[in-house]
């Protein structure tokens, strides 16, 4: 068969018709998304942006709340008053972990050793299976 | 004497015929122009020498031949007709595509929808010549003017027709620079090919990363008979751009590629035997293969300057002709013939734009074809 | 032998190139020893290479008994590999021992179509010293 006969006993037509417009249908659409694609990405971005800006933004918040100085002073007892802060944020009894926790997200100097310090002065006492209470 | 007049009427000098000698000359001249001209020699020499190889009489029946199961040749034949190398082919070519200057200029990709016309055009033409359904649409998508494409429709299609529609695509995409220009000034005015393109925006790693998961979902949701093509593709694509498997992408556009171009080049030239290459049928898809690679570029060029009757910011239509998808040769050629006009405009990261849309566009439509055909 | 991008910086063809840019290019070229009397390029023959001098003094010699003398660091040569004609136009001979970096074609298309951006801005450069050198090839009677 030859001719246009055999292009319409074939399905030619159709074909011809149908093809061209699924493919060009297909890349219209996928050039849309493409156009777009770096708008979703700028707001991808932002809300990335805005998440790890939140915790600082925490942070902040928590600063203003706890102040504390750079060096802790030398006196336990002075020492003890700044994180007598921490300890009335948490409830008692409490894990030591708790404390530095609160100490490390408002910059605490030190926690480790102040603790030690600390349960060294008697005033952070160990009530057994990893609680501690505080000596008020 | 009897044993050795029996070894005598099984060598190659006592079963050839004119059709061998015919085809020894065709790979004599793919080697020759390989080696001494230097022209494209990645794809003349293994196709060439494949030539030479899958013509040399031999006794039927000993297992040697492409088209006997069991010989090796068959078995390295395997990887043609299951689709497999053109596969990895595309592997590979996603890993080594820039897709910046797509994603920059997004409504160029409708150039590369749009050069795809040559492949429906042509599709008709072989219908009207008395080609059936699933030869017409194997040799329709030579106009797509990939190689790897090309060789994975006809595969599942038509694969008595591997070997000369092979050859052809092959053929086409090597003479771009001949073929193309031509047809590029014709259709174009000089004030036409003088249009500027805006330098295109910067385009952020992230998008680059999206683009692959994004492209493969709605191109294969579309036609998912082109995931053998275009998942690789994209996969190739998303290593190269992740930046995390740097190793892997290289080894892809490398090693990956180069070996299945060995084996495809090989066997495809092997699969031109005399016998099944020489006939009507093989100068008929040359010639229809032209037509396509023609109207292709055409369509693209035609394709722009509709666009610029609608449009505020001109596109300059040369760009058109880069919608085939044989990168970045038509991108080059598109450059060329834009800088021969004025030195100063530079078109080749628009060109590259259209190129791999029309890569993307001719994966496509080798899988609705394939579709529609089953 | 494949090189670092450190050689290509202090290079001026490389000079606005950013680390990355420089990184890709080093990673396409090779570097080549080349010696007193060696033809590199050879005139009508199809252009396949591109050359960056890293050292020694190269004549080009043009149609008509014109030639240029090449001794600069980071001069190129064989231009014709990626600009129209495809061939090269003059034939290149080295007056001295010297380095070259090069590319092939096939490498310099397979950059372009890996970085765009990159591709586009080499083939500037090669474009603007393509069009010099036919102005001194042409005046240089």
């Amino acid at each position: 068969m030859y001719g246009l006969e055999a292009i319409s006993a074939y399905n030619g037509w159709a074909m011809a018709i149908t093809g061209p417009l699924i493919v060009m249908s297909g890349l219209i659409i996928l050039s849309i998304i493409i156009s777009q694609l770096h708008k979703v990405v700028a707001i991808f971005d932002k809300k990335a942006e805005q998440t790890t800006e939140l915790p600082t933004k925490n942070k902040v918040k928590s600063k203003n709340e706890i102040s504390v100085p750079k060096i802790l002073p030398n006196d336990i007892l002075e020492t003890a008053k700044i994180y007598q802060m921490i300890i009335d944020k948490i409830e008692q009894p409490f894990e030591l972990n708790d404390i530095y926790k609160v100490a490390e997200q408002n910059n605490f100097p030190h926690p480790i050793l102040t603790v030690s310090r600390l349960r060294d002065a008697g005033i952070l006492i160990c009530e057994g299976e990893g609680l501690f209470i505080w000596n008020r | 004497m009897e044993l050795l007049l029996q070894f005598l009427s099984n060598t190659g000098f006592y079963l050839a015929d004119y059709r061998h000698f015919v085809m020894l000359a065709v790979g004599s001249l793919f080697v020759y122009l390989a080696i001494a001209k230097k022209y494209e020699p990645l794809l003349l020499l293994p196709i060439g020498f494949g030539v030479l190889i899958g013509n040399i009489p031999f006794f039927k029946g000993f297992g040697l031949g492409i088209y006997e199961p069991n010989s090796v040749l068959h078995y390295l034949y395997f990887g043609v007709t299951s689709g497999l190398y053109p596969s990895i082919v595309f592997l590979g070519l996603g890993a080594m595509t820039d897709f910046s200057s797509l994603l920059a200029r997004p409504k160029l990709m409708l150039l590369g929808a749009a050069a795809q016309t040559g492949i429906w055009v042509t599709l008709l033409s072989a219908m009207a010549l008395g080609f059936m359904p699933k030869e017409a649409a194997s040799i329709a998508i030579i106009g797509g003017a990939d190689g790897p494409t090309s060789i994975f429709l006809t595969a599942k299609l038509a694969p008595h027709l591997i070997g000369p529609i092979a050859i052809a695509a092959y053929s086409y995409m090597a003479l771009i620079p001949i073929i193309q220009p031509p047809i590029m000034r014709l259709l174009t005015t000089r004030k036409e090919r003088l249009i500027h393109m805006p330098e295109p925006r910067d385009v952020s790693k992230k998008e680059l990363m999206v683009f692959p998961v994004v492209g493969l979902f709605l191109c294969c949701f579309l036609a998912p008979a082109s995931i053998p093509l275009l998942g690789p593709f994209f996969f190739g694509n998303i290593m190269k751009e992740s930046g995390v498997v740097d190793r892997l992408a290289n080894t892809a556009r490398t090693s990956v590629i180069d070996t299945a171009t060995i084996f495809l080049g090989l066997t495809v030239g092997a699969s031109t035997q005399g016998d099944v290459f020489l006939t009507t049928k093989s100068v008929s898809i040359f010639l229809l293969g032209a037509v396509a690679f023609s109207i292709a570029t055409a369509s693209g060029i035609v394709f722009a300057k509709i666009m610029n009757l609608f449009m505020k910011e001109k596109i300059n239509p040369l760009l058109g002709a880069a919608g085939v998808s044989a990168v970045p040769g038509s991108a080059r050629e598109v450059h060329l013939v834009g800088l021969k006009e004025d030195p100063t405009n530079f078109l080749l990261m628009h060109a590259m734009a259209c190129n791999s849309s029309g890569v993307i566009g001719s994966a496509i439509c080798a899988g609705i074809l394939w579709s529609f055909m089953m | 032998m494949s090189i670092d991008a450190h050689i290509l910086k202090p290079l001026d063809f490389f000079v606005d190139f950013k680390q990355h840019e420089l990184e890709s290019f080093a990673a396409a070229l090779k570097s080549r020893t080349v010696d007193a009397g060696e033809v590199i390029i050879e005139r009508g023959t199809p252009a396949l290479t591109f050359f960056i001098i890293l050292s020694g003094t190269y004549e080009a010699a043009f149609k008509g008994d014109r030639s240029i003398i090449l001794e600069q660091i980071g001069e190129v040569m064989g231009w014709s590999t990626v600009v129209h004609p495809f061939h090269y136009t003059g034939t290149v001979t080295a007056k001295k021992d010297g380095e070259v970096l090069e590319i092939s074609s096939r490498d310099f298309f397979e950059l372009i179509q890996g970085n765009n951006a990159l591709g586009e801005k080499i083939m500037k450069k090669i474009d603007k010293i393509a069009s010099e050198r036919r102005t001194i090839a042409a005046g240089s009677q």
